[in-house]
């Protein structure tokens, strides 16, 4: 018998063609769970039972019904995104028993497309942080080194996909929550444009900023997980009601590429990280684009706005936790006390820095100071943004600043966790697409990522932009250690 | 722009939050390390408006969080979670209601 196929496309293509079953694609996937997890903690829970119940009603369809095009591909689900009866804690104490009584558009579209949900995967309490250090259970650990951080806050999704626990993962993007954890575990990550994927039944942190995008090993898997889960949701007012272009990683890529070769030399960018951008360029420029040099925003702009803007939309999100209608209560003699009780024990360290962050940049005095002014800002970067996709189709940056840091490097400095997300954060301020490619290994063998960016809407460049670079590659991508 | 503990204090209070002595402490230095870094807005606004020129549109707040405008939807009836479905995740319910301790008379620092 053959190996069990680990591409998402090969595996659905298999189990369409009857040559593999969904039930023993599943098993295969949880036995890596089961080897694998104990160390990683990437999953938060594992639904088996639900898993075996769509694999089998897979292969009990009728010879001549069709199945979709994920059919019997193990996916994992980041732990924000609501499962209709599973566990869906946003790696908070305040959601620890919670089980939704509805699935998320993005669950519902995956099922329909025959994919099979093998679980919940770890992510910061909230998605507020950089490393998933901040998750109420315990750091994911980077599978190419345990003493790493995979990055985050979808780093239990980037995890399990590097791993090879599954081929392909959802995760949320805020200021880089998908982008920076695959550039740290060296996996494709995609960011859709705002408004591209429905936000219904994802948890929301920062609701102008969240967006719901995907991880996978290859391109034409990311292709699949994004078409299953792209396109108008009536349910998502912010959804937006127009036509997906298709994707497609074999396109080839003749347009400008706007490379801001300045930021290579901002502080704290490792030589490695510049040398791979570099390196990029290259490979664009020999798959027949035109490289040409930008000006972009100063990221610490984008920063100091970002970081006003999502902690204040958080602020007014998270209100909602007040031990009333669901999650945790801690009991006390009144409402206001039970209030305060419950949020004190419910929120973890860093969402209550945030929460007090936001609150002040809204409140009376400051307002206009802080939310105004990061507000204005935002503005200005959007403009800058389309200014330069005037004269360029893309633009090619560093993910992250560095690659993966140690466990507990940066946990005691706030700031310095902030400014992992240096070169993230534009895209999410701008409400456009990007992609994290990976782009091969340092000398400490820690996986480097680089990013493109592209206009609203088009998130087919930056696929074929990640094809010409996949082509264009000297040596098959790398897995850590013992992953499938 | 830095914060002080009565600041910090009163934020809490507006957001329900009951941080002990030694974790306002924490938060009132780290909260102003990051607004220190946040002042850079003021010099960035400046020069937004220094670039766009006088009485120019440049620093107008964004309105829409997405690309376009978002779509309004038409004014109807949707269904929602029956009541019993909506309480059912609740910590402390009475039929189909959540039940709460007073509100008033119940809690000597309420407010």
């Amino acid at each position: 018998m053959s190996a069990i196929p680990s591409g998402a496309a090969a595996i659905a293509e298999a189990v369409r063609a009857g040559r593999r079953s969904a039930g023993e694609i599943l098993e295969e996937s949880l036995r890596s769970i089961d080897r694998n997890n104990k160390n990683l903690n990437a999953f938060l829970h594992v639904d088996s039972e639900g898993a075996h119940r769509q694999a089998a009603a897979l292969d009990a369809r009728e010879k001549n019904q069709a199945l979709g095009p994920l059919a019997g591909v193990p996916v994992a689900v980041k732990d924000n995104i609501a499962t209709a009866g599973v566990p869906t804690t946003a790696a908070s104490r305040m959601l620890e028993t919670y089980r939704p009584p509805y699935d998320a558009t993005v669950i519902e579209r995956l099922r329909d497309a025959g994919a099979v949900l093998v679980g919940k995967t770890n992510l910061d309490e909230f998605s507020m942080g950089s490393s998933t250090e901040n998750s109420a259970f315990g750091p994911t650990r980077n599978p190419w080194h345990p003493e790493r951080v995979p990055g985050g806050s979808s780093g239990g999704s980037a995890a399990a996909v590097a791993a090879g626990l599954v081929p392909l993962a959802l995760g949320s993007d805020t200021g880089g929550s998908i982008r920076q954890p695959a550039s740290f575990c060296g996996v494709y990550g995609l960011l859709p444009t705002y408004g591209r994927v429905s936000r219904y039944g994802l948890i929301a942190f920062a609701s102008s900023l969240d967006q719901i995008g995907g991880f996978s090993r290859d391109l034409d898997g990311l292709g699949l997980l994004y078409a299953a889960i792209a396109g108008h949701d009536p349910r998502d007012s912010t959804s937006a009601p127009r036509p997906v272009e298709p994707v497609d990683p074999e396109r080839p890529m003749t347009g400008r590429v706007g490379l801001a070769a300045s930021l290579l030399d901002w502080p704290g960018v490792e030589p490695r990280v510049a040398a791979a951008v570099r390196e990029a360029a290259e490979g664009l420029a020999a798959g027949g684009a035109t490289v040409v040099n930008i000006e972009l925003p100063e990221p610490s702009t984008g920063i100091a706005a970002y970081y006003v803007l999502a902690t204040a939309e958080a602020s007014s999100n998270l209100a909602r936790y007040d031990g009333v209608r669901y999650g945790l209560r801690v009991a006390a003699e009144g409402l206001e006390s039970m209030y305060r009780a419950t949020r004190s024990a419910g929120f973890g360290a860093e969402v209550q820095r945030r929460i007090l962050l936001g609150t002040y940049a809204l409140s009376a005095g400051y307002h206009d100071a802080y939310y105004g002014r990061a507000q204005r800002v935002r503005r200005w970067i959007r403009g800058r943004m389309d200014r330069v996709f005037d004269s360029v189709d893309l633009v090619l940056l560093p993910t992250a600043p560095t690659t993966a840091f140690r466990l507990g490097e940066k946990t005691a400095d706030p700031l310095a966790m902030y400014l992992a997300d240096a070169f993230t954060v534009t895209a999410n301020l701008a409400g456009i697409p990007a992609l994290n490619v990976p782009a091969g290994t340092d000398a400490e063998g820690l996986p480097v990522g680089v990013q493109l960016l592209a206009p609203a809407w088009r998130e087919d460049r930056l696929l074929s932009a990640a094809g010409v670079l996949d082509r264009g590659r000297t040596a098959p991508l790398a897995w850590p250690e013992g992953a499938r | 722009m830095s914060i002080s503990r009565a600041d910090v204090e009163h934020v809490a209070r507006l957001a329900h939050l009951d941080p002990d002595p030694g974790t306002l402490e924490r938060m009132t230095r780290e909260l102003g390390a990051i607004l220190d870094y946040m002042a850079r807005l003021a010099d960035a606004e400046a020069e937004v408006e220094a670039e766009a020129g006088e009485g120019a549109s440049a620093a107008e707040a964004t309105v829409a969080a997405g690309p376009e405008a978002t779509p309004l939807r038409e004014d109807t009836m949707r269904p929602g979670l029956p009541p019993g479905r909506a309480t059912e995740a609740a910590p402390n319910v009475a039929g189909d209601l959540f039940r709460v301790p007073p509100a008033i008379g119940g809690d000597a620092q309420g407010g």
